[in-house]
């Protein structure tokens, strides 16, 4: 033991600045999010919160509105992530070929990432305005009626989504670019050489070969949507028209920060938590087989 | 099966000067030719415009009857391989090999068929099912090989295929892809720097400098009668001797000696004030202690097993000589040179082209 610490005190001597203030800020609030989570703590109950079970969690899955915002949630997250990949993919296939001015177009596309996301969620909610928003204007000078985009329920879920796959297909773009950069040009040649065209070089050189970037940052890229309360909190104002445009996360943080119901919303936090590590489990298993695979 | 012709081959990257300055070169039907010359003199390039990853500037390329100069890779038939193999390395060595069977739509039984009968030739039997990265250098260079040859194609390019792999294997390497040309007869164009590789693979060698061929021959032909200076430096190890001679009334001389035997005509027609150069290869360089010939000072003697390699210093210059058995001598002995005049190559000291047939008269024997 003594020269265990004799060996070790030091390098855990630097880490643990670090360490404990990830305790604080990370380990703690979750612990403590479990904690509330059975009691009935809220605005009245804020200092004297009582243990109540299970309670919250009949409430949640109770709640009438809770099919329709889950599916919201997956709608949310699906298009999201797979709008960001097809974008982002395809971006990067086309800027990692030999085209003048790639410089320029890598530069350009990488923006959207680089601006703070409640400057551009703002952004696009104000383009998204009915009467003078940027994206209606345009409408109508292509002669295309307007687009209700905060007052139809389900514009009003389409317009985030919009706004976020622009926020979000650079990284993509640049962890796919990586990917390919990394594929020795050889292989191609082989195939060129063997006759195979460029549909069958995508699909059995470069996807094979970009998956194992590509799911780390799926998985990344869901987690991410699925909890990204900034882009449809702001782009929808709080969730207009009258709440109907909620997922998950937005749903917990109106619970907890506008109504004060914090022992509810942590026991929703529980759920979404529990929902999204069954995902990343299920997830990786399944394509780590198909990997194995071939 | 086809032939390879090659006719006023220039191909420049970009602006710059033409990395294949006018390339002229027959590979006939079932021939196995061997393309060396020293780093960046052109040779993959070469591969590559046959091959139609690049496009040429001007002249032709015939696979067979046709031009290809304008035909994607995909229409040439032929198949390549690459010096780091290019296997894909996420299918199996199976799949590695049926790649160019499924690309170009074959049955499936035929392409299980193909691939087996590949894997045989290969001895990769028990291998099919393993991906590259679980292989061997020499066991990966097979499944190359396995994947060109399984498409039966008009022509194999080499790209320095084993340049990789360590020195046993190599040699192992080099004797199984000529005993599979043997067996396929399919004609190969192979690519590599290494002038021993060239040597005992080639049937015939081109040699090829700063993207213009210097000669082609069969491999004893280029060792006895080198078209210039560079082909008798390059082909042979060590390499051959350069030493600086001249005419001294009518008789060769280098250095301070002159030697009795007589010159080619070429030679004693040139004014007796221009000097030229004199290759002996260090196994004609004969080292001896009495007072006869060339006088050397022995810098360092490199004992190779069977024979030994002498460097020595002249006053005409530095030599190599090759000495059967375990030397006697030592550094900084004082030693004798002779050769038979009748083994030595000449060549013009300026542009380095061969003079005379390399058979003097007067020779012995
Ligand atoms: N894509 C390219 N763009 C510009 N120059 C190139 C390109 N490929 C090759 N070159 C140049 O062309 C010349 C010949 O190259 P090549 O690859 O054919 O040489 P090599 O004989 O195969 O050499 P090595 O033995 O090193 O493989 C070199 O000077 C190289 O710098
Ligand atoms: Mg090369």
């Amino acid at each position: 033991m003594g020269s265990f610490l004799r060996r070790y005190a030091q390098p855990y001597l630097f880490i643990a600045p670090a360490a404990v203030v990830m305790l604080l800020v990370v380990l703690y609030p979750f612990i403590y999010n479990f904690i509330i989570a059975f009691s009935n703590m809220s605005l009245y109950h804020l200092r004297n919160p009582e243990f109540v079970g299970l309670q919250h969690f009949r409430t949640i899955f109770t709640e009438p509105e809770i099919v329709s915002v889950f599916a919201k949630t997956v709608i949310w997250t699906v298009v999201n992530v797979a709008a960001h990949l097809f974008l982002g993919v395809g971006l990067a296939i086309l800027l990692n070929q030999e085209v003048k001015g790639r410089g320029i177009f890598r530069a350009l596309l990488i923006l959207p990432w680089a601006m703070p996301q409640y400057i551009t969620a703002l952004t696009w909610r104000g383009m998204f305005n009915y009467q003078y928003g940027a994206v209606n204007l345009m409408l109508r000078a292509l002669h295309l009626p307007a687009v209700p985009w905060q007052a139809n329920e389900y514009w009003a879920l389409a317009a985030p989504i919009i706004a976020n796959i622009w926020l979000g297909f650079p990284f993509m773009m640049i962890i796919a670019l990586g990917g390919l950069q990394s594929i020795p040009k050889e292989l191609y040649e082989a195939a060129e050489i063997d006759g195979a065209g460029w549909w069958f070089r995508l699909r059995k050189i470069t996807l094979p070969l970009l998956k194992p970037v590509l799911v780390p940052a799926t998985v990344l890229g869901t987690i991410w949507t699925f909890n990204n309360l900034n882009v449809i909190w702001l782009v929808s104002h709080y969730g207009e028209p009258a709440d109907k445009t909620h997922i998950l996360v937005t749903y917990v943080y109106k619970a907890a920060f506008h109504y004060y119901r914090y022992g509810y919303a942590a026991a929703f936090s529980v759920v979404i938590f529990i929902l999204l590590l069954s995902f990343v489990v299920y997830f990786l298993k399944a394509t780590g087989e198909k990997g194995a695979a071939g | 099966m086809a032939g390879v012709h090659l006719k006023g081959i220039v191909k420049r990257y970009g602006k710059g000067d033409p990395v294949l300055k006018g390339i002229d070169l027959d590979v006939e039907e079932s021939e196995f030719m061997v393309l060396v010359g020293p780093s960046g003199c052109g040779k993959s390039t070469i591969l590559r415009v046959v091959s139609g990853l690049e496009e040429i500037d001007s002249g032709e390329i015939r696979i067979g009857e046709r031009v290809v100069n304008d035909a994607p890779p995909r229409e040439r038939d032929i198949a390549m391989v690459f010096q780091n193999y290019a296997l894909y390395p996420h299918l199996k060595v199976y799949d590695n090999i049926a790649f160019g069977l499924r690309v170009r739509k074959t049955p499936k039984e035929e392409i299980d068929t193909l691939v087996r009968e590949a894997a045989e030739l290969l001895n990769l039997g028990s291998m099919l099912d393993k991906l590259p990265k679980e292989l061997s250098g020499g066991e990966r260079q097979r499944v190359a090989l396995g994947r060109a040859i399984v498409r039966k194609p008009k022509a194999f390019l080499f790209d320095e295929p084993l340049s990789n792999l360590d020195a046993k294997l190599r040699v192992q390497m080099r004797a199984e892809i000529s005993a599979l040309h043997q067996r396929l007869k399919i004609t190969t164009l192979y690519v590599t720097h290494d002038q021993v590789e060239a040597m005992t693979m080639g049937e015939r060698i081109t040699v090829l400098e700063s993207g213009e061929i210097q000669q082609t021959d069969v491999p004893m032909g280029l060792y006895e009668r080198p078209a210039n200076r560079f082909v008798g430096t390059f082909i042979g190890s060590p390499p051959m001797n350069i030493l600086d001679a001249r005419l001294d009334g009518g008789r060769l001389a280098v250095g301070e000696c002159i030697f009795s035997a007589g010159v080619p005509d070429e030679l004693r027609n040139r004014a007796d004030s221009r000097g030229f150069l004199l290759g002996i290869r260090p196994e004609h360089l004969e080292v001896h202690d009495r007072p006869e010939g060339l006088r050397a000072t022995i810098d360092l003697i490199e004992p190779m097993g069977g024979e030994s390699n002498i460097y020595l210093s002249t006053g005409a210059g530095r030599v190599v000589a090759t000495m059967p058995g375990i030397a006697v001598r030592k550094r900084s002995d004082e030693v004798f040179l002779r050769f038979d005049p009748a083994a030595a190559h000449f060549f013009d000291s300026r542009s380095g082209v061969r003079l005379g047939e390399g058979s003097v008269p007067g020779r012995s024997g």
